[in-house]
């Protein structure tokens, strides 16, 4: 066996955040965010694809969103604004479980997100599977790792890190 | 099993992350869900558990917004939960359509196509958050005693 995997529908949110207010007749412009592909959010889409926002006034625009590559850098170099942000949306109080927590959550982050030969490889080989055939690529060829290497020898992240 | 000595759990931003983790050996097992359980399969892996079919009291999705907007704009949220009360009974009546939307914005995999709808039986006909399932939640993680009532956690007074 060559690993073990299980399969769940995962705890999935969506974030609805109105644009302006309504105006009379004119449906009123509702950006929704969906943060996976995944098919929990099917009824998100069949109201969009089978135009039940427009029929009951609302001009929705469906987005995907991978918010958390965005705020990698701020919760490994902002310890104290990450521990207020976790208190104040997990509502926990205890201090010492806050940083249990973080101790955690930042053993899986990476300091320098370097694209790797391995995962490269492996999305290829991922995509070669679901979309139609692709010529055969060399992975390295799909990433640039040179600016982020340039940002670390001119000692760009050490900075930022030291702040 | 003890986590953090015997298991370890690690975080994938991406379901394909996790895929590719696996396949190169860095994680021993991972929890899928669909279309990637589907890739998965084509690569070898087996299925030990289905963890929908235990039918845990969970909420597997849910929608989220500010309570100001709310306040604000409650018209607007009747308006969002009508149109997605009449998207969920599509997709128990009418697997065509539903299907059309799953082609557009997940896959043109046929096959992924028909493992997302299998999640259908996960649609509520009235998609109320159960308070157990907010229980659930609750009792998984260490909160504090006021955010452990469970009516807090979720509006039903649209539904």
């Amino acid at each position: 066996m060559k690993a073990l995997s299980s399969i769940a529908a995962p705890l999935l949110f969506l974030g609805l955040a109105a644009a302006a207010a309504a105006q009379d007749k004119k449906p009123t412009p509702v950006t929704v965010a969906y943060s996976a592909t995944s098919g929990t959010f099917s009824p998100l889409w069949v109201a969009a694809d089978q135009g039940l926002f427009a029929k009951h006034g609302l001009d929705v625009r469906v987005t995907y969103i991978q918010g958390n590559r965005v705020l990698l850098a701020y919760v490994q170099s902002r310890r104290d604004g990450t521990l207020k942000a976790m208190a104040k949306y997990t509502r926990q109080r205890d201090r010492d479980v806050l940083e249990k927590y973080y101790e955690e959550l930042i053993l899986t982050l990476p300091r320098i997100p370097y694209v790797e030969d391995a995962s490269a490889l492996a999305t290829v080989e991922a995509m070669q599977l679901q979309g139609p055939p692709l010529p055969k690529v060399d992975p390295k060829t799909l990433y640039d790792n040179s600016l982020l290497k340039r940002l670390e020898s001119a000692g760009f992240v050490d900075k930022i890190y030291a702040r | 099993m003890r986590v953090g000595e015997d298991v370890k759990f690690l975080y994938f931003a991406r379901q394909g992350d996790l895929l590719a983790s696996l396949d190169k050996g860095i994680v021993a097992a991972g929890v899928l869900s669909s279309p990637t359980n589907v890739m998965a399969r084509r690569l070898g892996y087996k299925e030990l558990v289905n963890i929908a079919s235990f039918k845990l009291p969970y909420p597997h999705n849910a929608i989220a917004t500010r309570k100001a907007l709310i306040r604000q704009n409650p018209e607007l949220i009747k308006s969002f939960l009508k149109s997605y009360v009449a998207a969920i009974k599509i997709i128990h009546e009418e697997p065509g359509a539903a299907k059309r939307a799953l082609a557009r914005f997940l896959t043109k995999d046929p096959e992924m196509i028909d493992d997302a709808y299998s999640l259908a039986p996960l649609f509520l006909k009235v998609p109320y958050m159960p308070e157990e399932a907010i229980r659930t939640v609750l009792s998984s993680r260490s909160f504090t005693a006021g955010a452990r009532q469970p009516r807090r956690g979720a509006l039903r007074r649209f539904v």
